[in-house]
């Protein structure tokens, strides 16, 4: 009977768009974080470590450390040669991969479920006791350093958004560097940073290992406590400094000459406040209104109607202590660029004297109704966003109740927000212009 | 009317695990027994017009997903190349019934995603917004206006700028050329020339719509929350209207293939990197009887991060970010592409390991490599099936390529009984061994060491014309 009951409930909470992601979370004594997540649709599964660090915790004279850092960590470990990390993922039919941005490293494997425990091993060896040598020190640096060519140094605009935007937003916080970092610094990394850097971040006490999928909850429980349980917590308390940045006071008008563009373009970032603001979750909106989908402002009006750029947009990078709001275009030929600029300070203008109505805002919480459950359609996305919840926010179940965040938002929130932050003396207007040859 | 039914079958054998919480650090843990995958195989129907349709029915989330993919014979744009690329947002730039400004509003205000080529439209919507939204979809399709001279005019002016942007784009120039060298006069090398561009007229949109916007090569899925017979039932009230036309198609002449490798080079002095590109056009098809033992081949070869060219030029030599292979199968002609990033000094370096990894994959290989890279091919296909979009493409590839009825059913077996002289047969056999290499980059830093390799090389300016 009582099976029966949560099936109709079940089923109930499908005929609405109330839909639910169902979660167990604990922590192990050393600290470790888990959350599980059970889905038997399909005979898959996905595990992920999150370590809370990322770019933000480098050193300045060692950026891009985080993410070199990342690539070492597909070395191997005591137990697992050079080079077998993934050939273990692959020869039993999964894939996997990592990423590192400024306040976190994030790494996940999806697998056949009946693989979990090989994958719950390679996490754990990696947290456990990894190991690199010198061969993969010396090639995982040129793999660097040829991904920043391909990613940076051989993009057009690519520089002036990831190096020169946050160069110029940010004075002292960690934010002011690219990921990526710079060539020099990856050369002067030693042996000693290696060693740091892994007592330091890399420990149970600041990771966060998230299941989604086939599982059996007990069983995986056991393994987990196997695998992970013997970690020892880390002995160095984890630095988190606080740096706090004076605000802007006046235009930074700036030109970057850019060798890859051959058109071109206009950049107008802002700072945001960090991403557990209430108003993060209204420049959310506010990003939306201004570009997302055809009828939104910046493509209805900068590009469909006026026609002074082939691309424009609007997009908000939330951090965990400050965020970037950016609004760029690129021209279309022969259009001059504050001609351009003028048309998306007159968006923002609008936005800050008239607001929104309430049928603009319905169609954004429509929207992002939308965009939660394309979010969560596969295990790999799930799992993602109940860590990111859990470590930002502290409160994995906001993976459910996210929507009524931004339901709560209210037409004066837009207008508030808008005139707050989006203003031009707290912003940097960069020009990206092609490098002469 | 067709069959319905499922096919369970089990994937991989391993042993089972006794003990719990006892583990052993040194060795990778086994697999617990395998799961029992099911590949179920959606209803077809077809309407009087010829439009096919089907549905994978999907409950998880109140949300329905809607493709409507065309299947054509490769077709030229004559001297209007472009015109296919902006063709699917001319038509959702104004119906009958809708101005374009009307139309994007409605839809936006569902929170519907929908977008709109010319060789695929796609409609994604929350299940409460599903008829609405298929109601202006559909609008777009049997009624477009094609008279919208604004968004037309926006069309021109963005396909010139994005041109304009290609010029310095290394991976653009190189896709382009590539095509050109390939292909030479067939539909696949055409690109859009400032020229081309300006030939481009309104009026060619209604008459590229008359001619190849029909339903009987088109294919109609429905996937989510929608059962069957409302799936069939609103395809029915929809499409059924929808009005035929003749279908006509042509065969066009390739270039002769090589005789020897050659070199082919663009010179794109910004490049901070070069583009390395080393392949041949080949009649590979997925209908083919050696399509499985292919396929591994060019896995071994390149197909990913545990491919000899990744852990060759990548893990050992520290060369690129990634370097990669694609054996691409194709009813009309298919290609071998092997290809990297790398930095300027070393591209003469990269382009011997490259032709190193060709001759090698066409030598034998061990019974343990292939099983690696068939456990490999099974598990992918395992996790594809999360997506329930699968399920219906497998179906409309069954159709579109020509495959055996049950290629889908049948597909972890088959890869299963692939041996390892099968796949160096089919290495022989598609990967030619005149191959065409074609680098982009910094010519005066890259040439002298290009030239010493001994093979003969060419120069091409960035639209594949010889210099």
């Amino acid at each position: 009977m009582k099976i029966l009951s949560t099936f109709l409930f079940a089923m109930l909470a499908l005929s609405t768009s109330n839909v639910q992601i169902s979660f167990t979370e604990y922590t192990l004594d050393n600290g470790l974080h888990v959350i599980l997540h059970q889905n038997r649709t399909n005979p898959i599964v996905t595990v992920s470590v999150l370590y809370h660090v990322g770019s933000k915790n480098e050193s300045p004279k060692r950026t891009g450390f985080a993410h070199f850092f990342e690539h070492l960590m597909f070395e191997g470990s005591e137990n697992i040669g050079r080079g077998e990390f993934f050939k273990h993922i692959q020869s039993n039919g999964g894939t996997g991969n990592a990423y590192t941005q400024q306040d976190h490293t994030y790494y996940y494997e999806t697998l056949p479920s009946n693989q979990l425990k090989l994958a719950l091993w390679l996490e754990s060896e990696r947290m456990l006791h990894a190991r690199v040598d010198q061969k993969g020190i010396d090639t995982q640096r040129e793999v660097v350093k040829e991904e920043k060519r391909m990613r940076y140094d051989n993009q057009p605009y690519n520089i002036a958004f990831w190096e020169e935007i946050p160069a110029l937003l940010f004075k002292k916080h960690p934010y002011r560097f690219s990921v990526i970092g710079s060539m020099e610094d990856l050369n002067a990394a030693k042996e000693e940073d290696y060693k740091k850097f892994y007592e330091i971040f890399y420990v149970p006490n600041n990771a966060t290992l998230t299941i989604a999928g086939n599982i059996n909850l007990e069983e995986a429980k056991k393994w987990i406590e196997a695998y992970f349980g013997t970690i020892p917590k880390g002995k160095i308390v984890i630095p988190r400094p606080h740096v706090l940045e004076a605000p802007l006071t006046s235009e930074v008008v700036s030109i970057y000459q850019d060798k890859n563009a051959q058109v071109p373009a206009v950049i107008l970032a802002y700072r945001a406040p960090k991403k557990t603001d209430k108003d993060a979750y209204v420049l959310k909106i506010i990003d939306r209104i201004l570009s997302s989908g055809e009828s939104s402002r910046i493509a209805k009006n900068v590009v469909n109607k006026r026609q002074l750029a082939s691309e424009a947009g609007a997009f908000l990078s939330d951090m965990e202590d400050y965020g970037i709001f950016l609004i760029y275009a690129i021209t279309n030929s022969g259009v001059p660029l504050d001609e351009v600029v003028n048309a998306l300070d007159e968006e923002i203008d609008r936005l800050k004297k008239d607001g929104i109505g309430q049928k603009e805002l319905e169609k954004q919480i429509n929207a992002l109704e939308k965009s939660f459950i394309d979010g969560n359609n596969f295990m790999e996305d799930v799992a993602h966003n109940l860590s990111n919840y859990h470590v930002y926010f502290k409160n994995t179940n906001m993976i459910n109740t996210v929507i009524n965040k931004y339901q709560s938002i209210s037409v004066e929130d837009i207008k508030r927000v808008t005139n707050r932050y989006l203003n031009n003396f707290q912003r940097v207007r960069l020009y990206n212009l092609p490098k002469s040859q | 009317m067709k069959f319905h039914y499922s096919i369970i079958f089990v994937l991989m054998f391993s042993s089972f695990i006794g003990s719990f919480a006892q583990i052993d650090r040194k060795n990778p843990p086994k697999g617990d027994p395998p799961s029992v995958i099911r590949i179920s195989k959606p209803q077809v129907f077809r309407l009087k017009n010829g439009l096919t349709v089907l549905c994978v029915e999907d409950h998880k989330y109140p949300v329905v997903r809607l493709s409507l993919a065309f299947d054509r014979d490769p077709l030229s744009q004559g001297d209007k190349a472009g015109i296919k690329d902006i063709f699917g947002e001319m038509l959702r730039s104004g119906t009958k019934k809708h101005t374009k400004e009307q139309f994007d509003e409605e839809i936006d205000q569902m929170g519907t995603s929908l977008y709109s080529s010319f060789s695929r439209i796609y409609l994604s919507s929350l299940k409460r917004y599903f008829v609405p939204s298929l109601a202006l979809m559909n609008e777009m399709v049997l009624e477009p206006r094609f008279d919208n001279t604004q968004e037309f005019k926006k069309l021109i002016k963005r396909s010139l700028t994005k041109l304009e942007m290609s010029e310095k784009d290394p991976e653009a120039v190189s896709a382009r050329v590539r095509n050109k060298l390939y292909y030479g006069n067939h539909p696949y090398a055409e690109y859009a020339s400032d020229e081309s561009l300006k030939n481009i007229q309104l009026k060619d949109f209604r008459v590229f719509y008359e001619k190849f916007f029909g339903p009987e090569e088109a294919y109609l899925t429905f996937v989510g929350d929608i059962t069957k017979e409302e799936a069939y039932k609103l395809a029915e009230e929809y499409f059924s209207n929808w009005k035929t036309h003749p279908i006509s198609s042509k065969k066009y002449q390739l270039p002769l293939p090589l005789s020897a490798i050659e070199i082919d080079m663009v010179d794109l002095p910004s490049s901070t990197q070069a583009v390395i590109n080393v392949g041949a056009p080949v009649n590979f098809k997925k209908s083919s009887p050696d399509y499985f033992s292919a396929s591994l081949a060019n896995r071994i070869l390149g197909g990913g991060s545990q491919g000899r060219l990744f852990l060759n030029l990548r893990e050992d030599k520290g060369y690129t970010y990634g370097a990669y292979s694609s054996l691409i199968p194709n009813k009309d002609i298919g290609s071998f592409r092997a290809g990297a990033q790398v930095r300027t000094e070393v591209v003469a370096l990269a382009v011997e390991e490259f032709l190193k990894e060709i001759r090698r994959i066409k030598e034998p290989i061990e019974e343990k490599e292939l099983t690696s890279f068939k456990n490999e091919m099974s598990g992918n296909f395992v996790l594809a099936l999360e997506d329930p979009q699968s399920a219906a493409r497998f179906i409309v590839e069954e159709f579109t390529e020509s495959l055996s009825e049950n290629f889908y059913q049948n597909y972890l077996k088959s890869l299963q009984s692939v041996t390892a002289s099968e796949v160096t047969q089919a290495a022989k056999k598609y990967i030619s061994d005149h191959l065409r290499v074609l680098v982009v980059g910094d010519l005066q830093k890259i040439m002298p060491s290009i030239k010493k390799m001994g093979y003969p090389v060419h120069l091409f300016d960035k639209f594949g014309q010889p210099l």
